[in-house]
């Protein structure tokens, strides 16, 4: 059994062989190191709405599908949104306040359009409800829609479905060097900094 | 708390064990003077960290009720006060090494372009040291610390012959260069404490730009394991956990000789006796207990015959904008981890080359999260939902760039602390009113911040994030408070000495952000590092020469 100093050494003293690649992230010492030091979690406790109504769940998860929905990637539901967001809306009464009117409003057009609830709209009525909710002049109602947006982004790519199959993030790991922009490209024409002879 | 019964007078008593209190407690202990530090806090866990825990990770704990280590004081433990249509945000770490556990690493060298401004355009008073006054201290820090970064030397940004390589930048960072340099702007290689190699006796960076969550194996200067952990070992330090100070206390002749602390978990009040008192409890903080010393000798606060203790905060100005480079929309994804944070600088420069501006003083730059990042917080920003917008993000993400200019602002008389008896904390000590509020000069600065931005992210032919223009931070955003106790020659203005010695009371030291004449637009740890460094040489020469 590995302990983190040993990990540790391992990477230093691979780094000093040349014959081994610079970016240790996919060694089973990397890995080992990274899972035995830290318990790791990242199942939802449970699943199932424990603030919103079965109903006003339902909805929540329509709207999060209808900003990220799944294309060749996973979209906000199947990255667990609406759990993680009826989590955050539970912890925060100013977030429910503006749930409760901004789904109450929601209902509201629903009918208006035929008579029903938003989750039994087709995904053209629906789109346009949002279309027009996202730049109603009524702040609250575009401030409900924003909100929806933001807790919807900012969950869905914190998620390992939208920050790493979607976007393919692989940062925060291990890492013997850092090799930088490789790209001359992208380089100034000449150095503003002169930099040291490693 | 380990408080003996029968307590020995020390040499020095330390208040604080952040990069101030840390740099004093070690410089003095290897002279062989005897120090108690008081620390507010305990020791962070290393162990606990969350350095490695990915953001998906970390909400399912949070729903497990985990929390990752408490770094920040809950402001609800230290109430402060601010006028309601003046807040400030006060952020501060109570603990063994302070704000240094999580700080931002940017380690720029103040030159004189900074030390030479107020005597130049006469806004307060001028400072009573000039580079080469502090640069063999800056030589000394590099070395002992180890800072990464060019070897440029700029009349704004002084190099260094003691810098650990740079880590390259990143391809976005590479291009702002690029783009920079077309108008006539300089981005050099940015100056961190972070080692990018093993450096004494700590090892590197292992480059997972998770820095602000603690690093797991200390690869960044800490004042706890590069400075309180060394100065252990010469046995001549020893540590109070929990011990919030109130005041420094006096002799009849008004001369400090001890402190009065209370116990955090206890709630017991504590005195320590001592021959000299260093205070480095953070700009704030500090101001707070100097405040709150009156005695006969001292109606004011102690050493506070200026009336310039608490007056004359100054923070720093500073906004974001965000753009995307074509050369990288829809390309491969790095990881741009990296030391965490930029690794470009871009020094002041708008008073060069015969350029006019209706302000006084400067600004620079700093650029961190260029790249991929741990969340794609721009997606906010992006009009529209659906398949569209998904795949917009998408294509974004290799290719950000962030600019976040930071500008000096003036110190005021009227920008001040004070403590109100009304009104005490839970152990009865006055609590803290803040007042503080940026004025015209800093919105005619930001404007040219703005300029520069904007000139910079055309230059690069980028897609510029929708921003709202004028729009600043929230004051003390920057987390980086100076000048309340500032040096100066006149004692009528200043309260401290060119060596951060009280005018008033030769016993009393204060070597953090506070003493500072003025805040320049730089990150001011590497400078009270340095300058908390000279000071104690100077006071451990004083106490050697029986002065003090």
């Amino acid at each position: 059994m590995h302990s983190r100093r040993t990990a540790l050494i391992k990477l230093a003293t691979a780094a000093t062989s040349a014959a081994i690649s610079p970016l240790l992230a996919d060694t089973p010492e990397a890995e080992h190191h990274v899972h035995e030091m830290l318990e790791q979690v990242s199942a939802p406790v449970a699943t199932g709405p424990a603030y919103f109504s079965q109903g006003d769940y339902d909805t929540l998860s329509k709207l999060v599908d209808l900003i990220i929905p799944r294309t060749d990637t996973p979209g906000a539901v199947d990255a667990g949104v609406p759990h993680w967001i009826d989590r955050q809306v539970g912890a925060k009464p100013e977030l429910q306040e503006r749930f409760k009117e901004g789904l109450a409003y929601l209902a509201e057009q629903s009918h208006t359009v035929n008579g029903s609830s938003f989750t039994l709209l087709t995904e053209q009525q629906q789109v346009a409800i949002l279309q027009a909710l996202s730049t109603d002049p009524d702040t609250a109602r575009s401030g409900f829609f924003k909100t929806v947006k933001d807790l919807t982004v900012d969950t869905y790519y914190k998620t390992e479905a939208g920050l790493v199959k979607e976007l393919g993030y692989h940062g925060n790991t291990f890492n013997a060097s850092f090799p930088g922009c490789t790209h001359p490209e992208h380089w100034p024409a000449t150095e503003d900094s002169k930099e040291h002879a490693q | 708390m380990n408080a003996p019964k029968t307590e020995p007078v020390y040499d020095v008593v330390i208040i604080g064990s952040g990069a101030a209190g840390g740099m004093a407690a070690w410089n003095l202990t290897r002279q062989g003077v005897s120090v108690l530090v008081l620390d507010a806090g305990e020791r962070f866990d290393r162990a606990k960290f969350w350095t490695h825990v990915k953001p998906w990770q970390a909400m399912a704990r949070h729903e497990r009720g985990q929390s990752a280590p408490g770094f920040y004081l809950d402001t609800q433990e230290q109430p402060y006060v601010t006028p309601s249509e003046k807040p400030f945000e006060l952020i501060r770490v109570w603990g063994r090494g302070g704000k240094t556990n999580v700080w931002g690493r940017v380690s720029l060298r103040y030159s004189d372009v900074d030390f030479e401004g107020p005597a130049k355009d006469g806004w307060q008073v001028p400072w009573p040291i000039r580079y080469k006054d502090i640069a063999p201290y800056y030589d000394k820090v590099d070395q002992f610390i180890g800072v990464c970064g060019g070897l440029d030397d700029q009349d704004s940004l002084p190099g260094s012959k003691y810098m650990l390589p740079p880590p390259p930048p990143r391809c976005g960072e590479r291009l702002l260069q690029k783009a920079a340099q077309k108008i006539g702007v300089s981005i050099v290689a940015g100056r961190r404490a972070v080692l990018t190699k093993p450096h004494n006796g700590h090892p590197a960076c292992h480059y997972c730009g998770a820095c602000g969550s603690g690093c797991d194996v200390g690869a960044f200067f800490n004042s706890s394991d590069y400075l309180i952990d060394p100065a252990m070992k010469t046995g001549k330090l020893t540590i109070r956990d929990n011990a919030v100070v109130a005041r420094i206390l006096v002799d009849d002749k008004g001369l400090a000789n001890g402190v009065q602390y209370f116990d955090r978990k206890t709630k017991d009040e504590r005195k320590v006796k001592a021959r000299v008192v260093v205070v480095g409890a953070s700009c704030v903080d500090s101001t707070r207990i100097l405040l709150n010393s009156k005695s006969s000798a001292h109606p004011n606060g102690i050493g506070n015959s200026s009336d310039a203790i608490g007056r004359y905060l100054c923070e720093q100005i500073r906004f974001h904008v965000y753009g995307f480079m074509p050369e990288l929309m829809n390309g491969p994804v790095h990881d741009d981890s990296g030391i965490g944070g930029e690794h470009i600088y871009m020094p002041r420069f708008n008073h060069r080359d015969g350029r006019k501006r209706d302000y006084l003083r400067g600004f620079g730059m700093q650029f961190w999260d260029c790249g991929a990042q741990a969340n794609a917080g721009y997606a906010k920003s992006m009009p529209g939902f659906g398949a569209d917008f998904k795949k917009a993000v998408k294509s974004r993400y290799p290719a950000m760039v962030a600019l976040h200019p930071y500008g000096e602002t003036l110190g005021r008389p009227e920008n001040r602390i004070t403590v109100d008896e009304s009104n005490v904390d839970m152990y009865g000590v006055p609590r803290m009113n803040i007042e503080y509020q940026i004025g015209e000069n800093e919105h005619r600065m930001a404007e040219e911040m703005y300029d520069t931005a904007e000139q910079i992210l055309q230059s690069a032919k980028a897609e510029i994030l929708p921003y709202q223009r004028g729009w600043l931070d929230k004051p003390g955003s920057a987390i980086h408070e100076h000048g309340t106790c500032r040096m100066g020659d006149d004692s009528k203005k200043s309260p401290l000495n060119a060596f951060n010695q009280m005018h008033d009371v030769k016993n009393v030291f204060v070597v953090d952000g506070s003493a500072f004449t003025t805040a320049s637009e730089k990150n001011p740890t590497l400078t009270i590092l340095a300058m908390a460094w000279r000071a104690t040489d100077y006071l451990a020469g004083e106490m050697k020469r029986g002065n003090v």
